[in-house]
């Protein structure tokens, strides 16, 4: 049997919105400081969602993040609606980056993102459907 | 050169001091919130990607000014950002800076100019994740 999540919190987030980028990020890291789960993990946790926000703010037209806490894991689920991801190797590759010029004058898209979300994480997994959108899901064990 | 608080941890206050520096948010937290290392980008995704800041004694300088870099030190609980070359600051940074009770300091100094005098004033570079490939922080 599945085990179930003591805890779900869905955040949106709106494509294009940088000035409110990142509110969905901090708000999971508030609910994890509230639950008192330790300052690593959280710090992991936080990081990863907000590469995942912030790549659903600068490519997506719209989209959530999911935030799911068990027994020994902390699950945070990224979906959006928007272009999708072309070559999922190529992303996840340090450096690589399809991000327009005026994103990376405001500090993002250097192809950085995916790569950091997988350091952060324990597992990582995205889908992605062109011309329809991104779901990624990385899990963080709680030890 | 002025001494130092214990430690070789610097108020906020000296720091904006040093710099020359205008506080345009957390006013109240100057004398309270020390730090002892340093990180200067632009790209807010290196500074994810490399600060391991975990005792929340690092200081993000940067000539960015949106509410993103906010954000990014929120994420990584870092307790101070210069922004330097006397760059413009919307309020919706200043705003968010307040709100979530980060110091935001501005100065005309250039990063470089920044750096150095806070290297010289014995800030060392910010832990680096080991995680990233390596690089020196000092």
């Amino acid at each position: 049997m599945l085990e179930k999540a003591l805890l779900i919190e869905e955040c949106p987030v709106r494509g294009g919105d940088f000035e409110h980028g990142g509110e969905a990020s901090s708000k999971i890291k508030n609910v994890l400081k509230r639950l008192g789960i330790n300052d690593p993990i959280i710090r992991r946790v936080s990081i990863a969602s907000y590469e995942a926000e912030m790549n659903i703010v600068i490519y997506a037209e719209s989209g959530k993040l999911i935030l799911e806490i068990f027994k020994d894991k902390i699950k945070v689920t990224a979906k959006d609606k928007g272009p999708g991801i072309v070559d999922i190797k190529l992303a996840m590759k340090e450096g690589y980056s399809t991000a327009p010029p005026e994103i990376i004058e405001m500090g993002f898209g250097a192809g950085m993102g995916l790569p950091n979300i997988k350091k952060n994480s324990d597992r990582l997994k995205i889908d992605s459907k062109i011309g329809d959108g991104t779901k990624l899901v990385f899990e963080v064990d709680l030890r | 050169m002025d001494s130092i608080a214990t430690g070789g941890d610097m108020t906020a206050k000296k720091l904006a001091e040093l710099i020359k520096g205008k506080v345009l948010s957390g006013e109240k937290l100057l004398d309270n919130v020390k730090v002892k290392r340093a990180f200067a980008a632009d790209l807010m995704s290196d500074v994810l990607a490399y600060v391991a800041g975990e005792k929340k004694d690092t200081i993000l300088i940067t000539g960015i000014t949106n509410p993103q870099i906010v954000r990014t030190s929120e994420m990584l609980d870092i307790p101070i950002i210069i922004v330097a070359r006397g760059k413009q600051i919307p309020e919706e940074t200043v705003k968010l800076a307040r709100e979530k009770n980060i110091i935001l300091i501005w100065t005309k100094l250039i990063i470089f100019v920044v750096s150095g005098i806070l290297y010289m004033n014995k800030i060392k570079g910010a832990k680096i994740n080991p995680h990233v490939r390596k690089s020196s922080s000092n």
